[in-house]
This record gives structure tokens, C-alpha cells and sequence, in this order.
């Protein structure tokens, strides 16, 4: 399911501190290698990481976010965000066409690859022992958009580089 | 004459990522699409169906009873199915083999693990 939400939102809200609960970085790594393996398979180029940091406030977006839900061992949720222009060129290189704007095929895209990454990543740990289900995606587009991590739930933020544009993991987690 | 692959996901961008893949590879094939298990059994009992290309996780009828039912009206295994999903535990793909399908390709692959899957079957 997705929705665009094109209204700029009230400023972000303040927050209590960060959580201090601890996030298993295994979960963290196996969603990197997930998030790695799905765009050098399917869409062909392999992004780098650049940067792993804690999430604790509403990070402002530009473009499309593809949210997923986790739960079993631990509970939480996975948002992968891409700018337009990002979400643009990876998706035209999924599916072999070419997209000028931001169209529904888009957005279906990028919930398509964020439903891959989790289930690649859930795969992943399962050969570690660490059992997760997933749930559906849902798409949010628009511009200047929050993604706000649920208070007490340990939340990181991966940011990689790639030659079709930038995009971030954020994977927010606690013990089930 | 072109074989006819019937590609069964219910998200309508897989469906598309999927005939990329195969028009990508040079294949050339008719291709029919289904939005579920239902649908597709309806389509393949109406004939002509060589390959099933079948998501598991699908909405009014899974990839596997569909498999299943495929394999209730060809239990002469004339059509091949290749399930293609992100299930790739043991358990599953022992599922689908015991239900009556062919080959597995797990998400995410790559156009070449793609291509030699299909190339063979549609050889």
C-alpha cells in the first residue's frame, strides 16, 4: 500500500532522550549485507556504507521511504529511504523502463526492494538462530516528511553512496 | 514456436522486475501474468501454459497450493514451475518440491542465476 503525502509537516516534535537500550549489531549487519546484496543483484550497482549513527529525532526526508514491520525475536521496524532522483534511477534499472517523475511504479518499487531487504536480511539470521517475521510494506512519498523513531526502541541509521544517488537504512529494534 | 510463461506474483512491480528479467536474457517467450493462485490455476487449466513462474506469498491462493492444484490436473509434470520468492529455509523449498515444483529461485538473484535458471527450462 502507499501514499503520498506532499504537505509539509509541523516541525518535529521534542523528544525524550535517546533510548539506552542496547541494539544487537548482528541485526544491524545482516541488514546491511541484506540492503548491499539487493541492490547489486537486482538493480545491478553496489552501494557502499558511509555512515552508521543512532537515530533520535525525526530526520527530515525528500522522496520515498519504504517501511516494513518486523516482529518475532526482536519487534521493531525497517525504513529504507531514497530521494526522488534516487528512487527514480534505482527503480528504472529494476524494472528496465525509464521514469521522468515520481509514478506509482516507483513508489511500488521501492516497497518491492524494501520487502526484499527484509526478507534477505530475515534469511540472514536465521542461519544465525535469530527467528523474525515480516510484514507487508507500506510506501510513504512525498516532501519533507518525518520518519520518527518510536520512543524506547533503539533505532541506527546506515547511509551508503552509490552511482544511481544516496539512500539510508534506518532499523529500529527491541528485544520481543 | 516460443514456449508461454505464466508469471504469478501479487505485487504487479515483481511481475515486471520478473519480464524484465526475461526479456533482458534474450528469451523469447508469450507471457501471461496472474495477480494470484486463483487466477493463475484458472489460466493454466485453460491450456497452453509450459512454465509457471510462481511468488509464494500471495493473497486467495498461495504459490504453493497452487503448485499443488497445478499438479492435480498435470501430474505428468508437463509444465515446469520455478517458484520465485524470498522463503529460502530448507523446510520450504522442501515444501515445494514434495508439492510438485521444479526449480527455486530465491529474492534477491542476479539476471545471470535468472537467465540460467530460464534458459534451461526454456531451451
Amino acid at each position: 500500500m502507499s501514499s503520498i503525502n506532499p504537505a509539509r509537516p509541523p516541525a518535529t516534535p521534542p523528544r525524550a532522550a535517546a533510548p539506552k537500550a542496547a541494539l544487537n549489531v548482528d541485526y544491524i549487519n545482516f541488514f546491511i549485507e541484506a540492503v548491499v546484496s539487493t541492490f547489486s543483484t537486482m538493480v545491478g550497482e553496489s552501494p557502499v556504507r558511509e555512515k552508521v549513527m543512532l537515530k533520535t529525532e525525526g530526520d527530515e526526508n525528500f522522496g520515498v521511504s519504504g517501511i516494513i514491520g518486523l516482529a518475532g525475536e526482536a519487534a521493531g521496524s525497517v525504513v529504507l529511504n531514497l530521494n526522488e532522483d534516487t528512487a527514480r534511477n534505482v527503480v528504472g534499472k529494476f524494472t528496465g523502463a525509464a521514469y521522468q517523475t515520481l509514478t506509482s511504479d516507483v513508489i511500488d518499487g521501492v516497497g518491492e526492494l524494501t520487502n526484499i531487504i527484509a526478507g534477505d536480511a530475515k534469511n540472514r539470521l536465521r542461519t544465525k538462530g535469530y527467528s523474525f517475521d515480516i510484514g507487508l510494506p507500506r510506501v510513504v512519498a512525498g516532501r519533507n516528511y518525518i520518519t520518527m523513531p518510536t520512543r524506547g526502541v533503539p533505532c541506527v541509521v546506515v547511509k551508503f553512496g552509490s552511482p544511481l544517488g544516496g539512500l539510508s537504512l534506518e532499523v529500529c529494534l527491541r528485544k520481543g | 514456436m516460443p514456449k508461454t510463461v505464466l508469471v504469478v506474483d501479487d505485487s504487479a512491480m515483481m511481475r515486471k522486475v520478473v519480464i524484465h528479467n526475461l526479456t533482458a536474457a534474450g528469451l523469447v517467450v508469450n507471457i501471461l501474468e496472474s495477480p494470484n493462485g486463483q487466477d493463475a490455476l484458472e489460466k493454466f487449466k485453460g491450456g497452453g501454459i509450459d512454465v509457471v513462474l510462481s511468488d509464494w506469498n500471495m493473497p486467495i491462493m498461495d504459490g504453493i497450493t497452487l503448485v499443488r492444484e497445478i499438479r492435480k490436473c498435470d501430474p505428468a509434470k508437463l509444465a515446469t514451475i520455478i517458484m520465485i520468492t524470498t522463503e529460502d529455509s530448507p523446510d520450504k523449498v522442501k515444501e515445494a518440491v514434495l508439492a510438485g515444483a521444479n526449480h527455486y529461485l530465491v529474492k534477491p538473484f542476479t539476471p545471470e542465476r535468472f537467465k540460467e535458471k530460464l534458459s534451461k527450462v526454456l531451451a
